[in-house]
């Protein structure tokens, strides 16, 4: 940061200061659900917040600085931890076209309420089990739309990809997704087999 | 007026207001007198509110100090 002159350095600091760090905790916890455990979570917020705080002059205000972060935390992880872990990076088509988990708890004659009560019961564990299962682009956008509450907009900027991948990605993934869910569900004895 | 596979192959798009005004109304049209996309919303609905509900903001006070550690270091001359 050392190229940088004095007054508007400071300045920089202050408001990185005041508008990144209360987005600390969440960026915490969307780390941990990429990551899914405590070590690498840390390490990524950590790295994250390095290359927004060395790259922050590039930041314009007044866009969305939680975007931002989060094209900076998603970029970080596939670069850092894509080559770490293991994992299916598909979905093949047959697993979940025609899927739904309505229609499912619809044939064990379940109404919707109580449909979401077994959702409920479930501990935070399983879900993020069912949301780790899935290949990392269909999480990325999974967790992006339905736990932060991004737009399909955000969401395509944060991942750099067009809008119309970013909804087949939530397509697919959503449904692979409630397929997960399902099966833990079943194993829990939460319906019967 | 549109078909159930119409109506919920738009669902989530309906449900995250991301569809445009025109094709809004006619999957509300559809879902006024449809109960079996009904039954499709509702359940949606709850899958997202739950998905939603276990985001948190929750982090670790050793993590949060160790985290604002380093970047107070960084503002050292």
């Amino acid at each position: 940061m050392s190229s940088r002159d004095g007054a508007g350095q400071d300045g920089l600091e202050s408001r990185f200061e005041a508008e990144a760090l209360p987005l600390l905790p969440g960026m915490y916890s969307a780390a941990y659900r990429l990551t899914r455990n405590a070590s690498d979570a840390e390490d990524l917020v950590q790295e994250t917040f390095l290359r927004a705080y060395r790259g922050f002059h590039q930041f314009e205000p007044g866009t969305n600085l939680k975007a931002w972060l989060y094209r900076i935390l998603t970029n970080t992880f596939i670069n850092s931890y894509r080559k770490k872990q293991r994992e299916p990076q598909t979905i093949s088509d047959d697993e979940v076209e025609e899927w739904y988990l309505y229609s499912k708890m619809s044939e064990e004659g379940m109404e919707p309420s109580a449909e979401s009560t077994v959702l409920e019961s479930l501990p935070d564990e399983d879900v993020q089990e069912a949301l780790s299962s899935l290949p990392e682009q269909f999480r990325i956008a999974v967790l992006l739309a339905d736990v932060e509450g991004f737009s399909y907009k955000e969401i395509a900027e944060i991942t750099d990809v067009p809008i119309g991948t970013v909804m087949s990605r939530l397509h697919r993934g959503r449904k692979a997704l409630e397929k997960r869910l399902w099966e833990v569900v079943r194993e829990r004895g939460l319906v019967r087999d | 007026m549109i078909t159930c596979a119409d109506a919920v192959k738009e669902l989530w798009e309906y449900l995250d207001r991301e569809l445009p005004e025109n094709e809004r109304a006619r999957v509300e049209e559809h879902l006024n007198f449809c109960r079996t996309c009904c039954g499709e919303l509702e359940f949606a609905e709850e899958l997202q509110r739950f998905m939603r509900s276990r985001q948190s903001d929750e982090i670790p006070d050793d993590v949060r100090r160790r985290l604002e550690g380093i970047l107070s270091e960084l503002k050292e001359p």
